[in-house]
């Protein structure tokens, strides 16, 4: 913990001032009672902070994605009318918002009753905790505060210097690919980028198994002959491919190809760098959203209403249940919600009590009789502790796919539903092997579409050659055209994308330049016959 | 302190209005102009949706959801016809509408079309009398008492005669206090100035042939045309009247609606129109109190005899003296030869006929709506533009 000298300050305890409004002096004295319950708990999060805000100063920071400086972009705007809309119509409104940095924000609205405020923080220390314990927010930056703010004024210098409505333009296409990321990259710690030495090159040594130096007779029986003599062709190949600068495997990261390879002013790589920083920053919070939203209320649930701490600052020890039923019903949608964080809820609330009462185990799967599968009960507790472990370990993809199985799926009700030609929604199945491959598809790689970069240099003509992943479902044909005119505008080349239509037949979009009606669709003949493949 | 948001917030809104511009321009070019005339002074203009573009999934033809249901329910429907749905539209049509003030719309057209602003002729500008509240007066009825004034005279008042720094006991209040009291010779009242104002209006005379050969389809570019006309004019005058004028050989005015239906068999006599329309200068419109701005809509036909009398009728009571513009529009002729029109031209090169005369002439090819609003427009271009642009358009 960094933040050593924050703790007991009075900035902790809610007597901070500004930004906002002054805590109200009921919410304030039950502070630190809502932190004790939730240290008993077991929640081991960052120093929090709290801060009181008003409906206009929440919607900023939301829209700023909860960091109070950015750099100046017209989408923040964007979020922020929409927001205003929003609110004044009275579709939704932000009870709560806290970020990944150490020390962690807890931002509350100042027109949220005291329940709700108590609520909202054991939620957002739910929150911190995901944030500081889980496998995929190790690498985060926790200072990402300062370092948002240092993006804004380092881009702002740029404005200044280079123009604001050409910076802008870049931003603009940069923005475009920001989702055109390899997530697992996230683990990578950063690099400073070599520089370009002429003769620069890279040694390859072959893979050999390790004999001991007492054994050195063992060396030929065990790296044989045949193992080196292919060690040192695939090192040859290798060798080869970087001299004429092919790539070997397709490239996921494409932004960060880019970044790396495109020809760009140094300004534009800096802004580039930047952008490319704030897309990995975020891309864990999009793969863990489920997992992180369901703990998140499964601590807000367990702490408010099963540990009674509804009853705060309230009248009597059994006030607030109500409201607080209805708070949740509002955050998690009804009985047949498909709201994801209802998802990830349930599901929590299933293995902790599979693994309280010793649902788990080849035991329990060898058990045969429904009866006896609806008495089982073992009495282990160790639920909350599995809860904790899932926590460290798990994102979407993983818990979705080890604990939803056919027991979940009836209990909860699933089922999978398909349009039919005449706009019908029918029903399809309650199978759960059916629906977990739906679910998974939905939560695997963010719930994009994976595209990669096969080869930058296609046919030798500098084409930039990317491929869709067809898995059934089709492109929104608008947006990709506006991406690739944006790749165009960056790595100033052609581009083309392979995808399928949804009956399956190829199709192949190809930017030649940079504009609005420069992006062509060609089937794959056309394509043979464009660029002179023969058959 | 401006709050951060607010500059990216303007810069959004700047975003917004760009692509109005962009949609603004669509909507005059493909002539869906025509079709939507605004309601309530407002147009209807769709925008694209504002959003970065990023690669995302089509179509979301299968889901998951949760409930009390057996496979094969149907727990919803789509209208298939509707196309919007959960089709998340693969085409561009899909967007934002929103309504815009037909100031805006016209301020657009006058740049995109380069027209100049309509000027009223000098002798012409009357002037009408405004009433504005801005004098001060020391007397008047209490309703109109300037308090702010009266305080101020009754503290000047009090500091000159040193009486300021008397306290006063004042029950309910601790300590005493300073006070000002207004008395009578301190009170100000509002008076009322009368301002003149100049002031202008305008008479737009709309005439058409109204013979056999002018179809269906002449008389909706007429419609067309006409609307945007008299949009135009009203921007620039106060108050403006309006007269129809229809005509085959004798020359009768109708109401709007008759105008552009009225339909009848026989023959052509231009001038008639023209004897009619300088009848209402004498008692009914004087000239002096109206700047007259004149349509005249043919098809080109006229008894051939006829041109002459035109002309000559034209030259006599139709002067720069008498109207501002006299605007004569031919749709779809058969031949330039011994038109209407080619006699204005004639004697418009020969001096005979003033500047304040213009032609324009809509000839359609295919009909498309494209080419037919671009006709429309370049046709007001012609009409209400400066000069040199009137030149440039009729190339």
């Amino acid at each position: 913990m960094s933040n050593k000298f924050m703790y007991n300050s009075p900035i902790l305890l809610g007597s901070n001032t500004t930004p906002g409004v002054q805590i109200p002096p009921e919410l304030k004295k039950v502070i630190p009672d809502i932190f004790k319950a939730c240290q008993e708990f077991g929640l081991d999060y960052f120093p929090p902070i709290i801060q009181m805000l008003t409906h206009d100063e929440m919607s900023e920071v939301a829209s700023y994605g909860g960091f109070g400086v950015r750099y100046p972009h017209w989408k923040w705007g964007m979020e922020y009318e929409e927001m205003q809309r929003g609110y004044m119509h009275g579709m939704h409104r932000i009870y709560e918002m806290v970020i990944n940095t150490s020390p962690c924000f807890i931002y509350c609205l100042n027109s949220n009753t005291l329940l709700d405020n108590v609520t909202v923080i054991a939620h957002a220390l739910g929150h911190s905790h995901f944030f500081k314990n889980n496998l995929f927010f190790q690498h985060t930056n926790k200072n990402m505060l300062n370092e948002f703010a240092n993006h804004g004024t380092r881009i702002r210098r740029y404005m200044s210097r280079w123009g604001k409505e050409r910076v802008i333009e870049f931003i603009d296409n940069v923005l475009r690919i920001e989702t055109l990321v390899d997530n697992s990259k996230a683990w990578n710690t950063r690099q400073v980028k070599e520089p370009i030495i002429r003769d620069h090159r890279k040694y390859r040594q072959p893979r050999r198994m390790k004999t001991d130096s007492t054994r050195m007779y063992m060396d030929d029986w065990i790296n044989t002959k045949e193992f080196m003599e292919a060690e040192h062709k695939r090192i040859e190949k290798a060798e080869k491919a970087d001299d004429l600068g092919l790539m070997l495997k397709p490239e996921k990261d494409i932004f960060g190809w880019i970044k790396d390879n495109a020809n760009l002013k140094p300004w534009q790589s800096d802004i580039m760098a930047m952008l490319y920083e704030e897309a990995m920053y975020y891309a864990p919070q999009g793969m863990t959203k489920t997992a992180n939203e369901g703990f998140a209320s499964y601590c807000d649930y367990k702490l408010i209403a099963e540990q009674g701490l509804c009853a705060l600052g309230q009248d009597g020890h059994d006030y607030g249940i109500v409201e607080y039923a209805k708070h949740k019903m509002g955050v998690l949608g009804g009985k047949y919600s498909t709201n994801p964080y209802k998802l990830g809820f349930c599901l929590l609330l299933e293995i902790e009590e599979r693994w309280n009462k010793g649902k788990f185990g080849p035991e329990w799967e060898d058990v045969s009789s429904y009866k006896e599968k609806e008495n089982w009960d073992k009495n282990l507790g160790l639920g909350k502790e599995k809860i904790f472990e899932v926590v460290r370990l798990y994102d979407d993809v993983n818990l979705i796919n080890e604990f939803f199985d056919q027991d979940f799926c009836d209990k909860y009700q699933f089922f999978d539903w398909q349009k039919q030609e005449n706009g019908e929604y029918v029903v399809q199945s309650k199978d759960a092997s059916v629906i977990k491959k739906k679910l998974i598809a939905k939560h695997s790689n963010r719930g994009l579409p994976t595209i990669s970069l096969v080869d930058p240099n296609h046919l030798g003509k500098g084409i930039m050659l990317l491929e869709h992943a067809w898995n059934g479902r089709t492109l929104y044909i608008p947006y990709v055209n506006e991406t690739l005119v944006s790749i165009n505008f960056l790595t100033g080349k052609p581009v083309l994308l392979a995808s399928r239509d949804k009956n399956g037949e190829e199709i192949i979009f190809y930017c030649e330049g940079y504009g609005d009606s420069q992006v062509h669709q060609l089937t794959r003949a056309k394509y043979r016959r464009e660029f002179g493949i023969s058959v | 302190m401006p709050r951060r948001i607010e500059e990216d917030h303007n810069s959004f809104r700047d975003v917004v209005s760009g692509k109005i511009r962009k949609a603004l321009k669509k909507f005059i070019k493909t002539g869906s102009m025509f079709k939507n005339r605004g309601k309530n002074g407002k147009v209807q203009i769709s925008i694209p949706r504002i959003d970065i573009p990023h690669i995302v999934y089509g179509d979301n033809n299968s889901g998951v959801g949760r409930g009390d249901v057996k496979p094969g329910d149907v727990i919803g429907k789509d209208d298939p016809k509707d196309g919007k749905g959960n089709q998340a539209g693969q085409d561009e049509g899909e967007g934002i509408t929103i309504s815009l003030d037909m100031d805006e719309l016209l301020q657009f057209m006058q740049d995109e079309l380069e027209l100049p602003n309509l000027k009223p002729r000098e002798e012409n500008i009357l002037d009408e009398t405004k009433i504005k509240y801005t004098n001060i007066s020391l007397i008047g009825p209490e309703s109109l008492r300037h308090t702010r004034r009266t305080m101020l005279t009754a503290l000047k008042r009090l500091c000159s005669t040193g009486e300021i720094n008397k306290l006063h006991e004042i029950p309910g209040y601790k300590d005493p206090v300073k006070l000002i009291t207004p008395i009578n010779s301190d009170k100000r009242y509002r008076q009322h100035k009368e301002i003149r104002l100049p002031s202008s209006n305008a008479l737009i005379i709309f005439a058409r042939d109204g013979s056999a050969s002018m179809d269906q389809n002449k008389c909706d570019i007429v419609s067309d045309m006409s609307w945007w006309i008299d949009v135009w004019i009203k921007r620039f005058y106060k108050r403006t009247e309006r007269i129809y004028i229809w005509h085959d050989t004798v020359a009768q005015e109708v109401d709007e609606q008759k105008f552009y239906r009225y339909r009848f068999g026989g023959g052509t006599t231009c001038s008639s129109a023209l004897k009619l329309i300088s009848k209402q200068f004498e008692n009914r419109f004087p000239p002096q109190k109206y700047n007259i701005y004149v349509f005249y809509f043919t098809d080109g036909e006229n008894y051939p005899d006829d041109n002459g009398e035109f002309i000559n009728v034209l030259k006599e009571k139709f002067g720069p003296e008498t109207v501002n513009l006299f605007a004569v529009t031919q749709i779809q002729a058969y031949d330039y030869r011994n038109s209407v029109m080619e006699a204005v031209d004639t004697a418009v090169v020969d001096n005979v006929l003033g500047d304040h005369v213009k032609t324009a002439d809509i000839f359609l090819k295919t009909g498309a709506p494209e080419e037919r609003s671009d006709a429309i427009l370049s046709a007001i271009r012609q009409l209400m533009g400066a000069k040199g642009a009137a030149k440039a358009g009729s190339d």
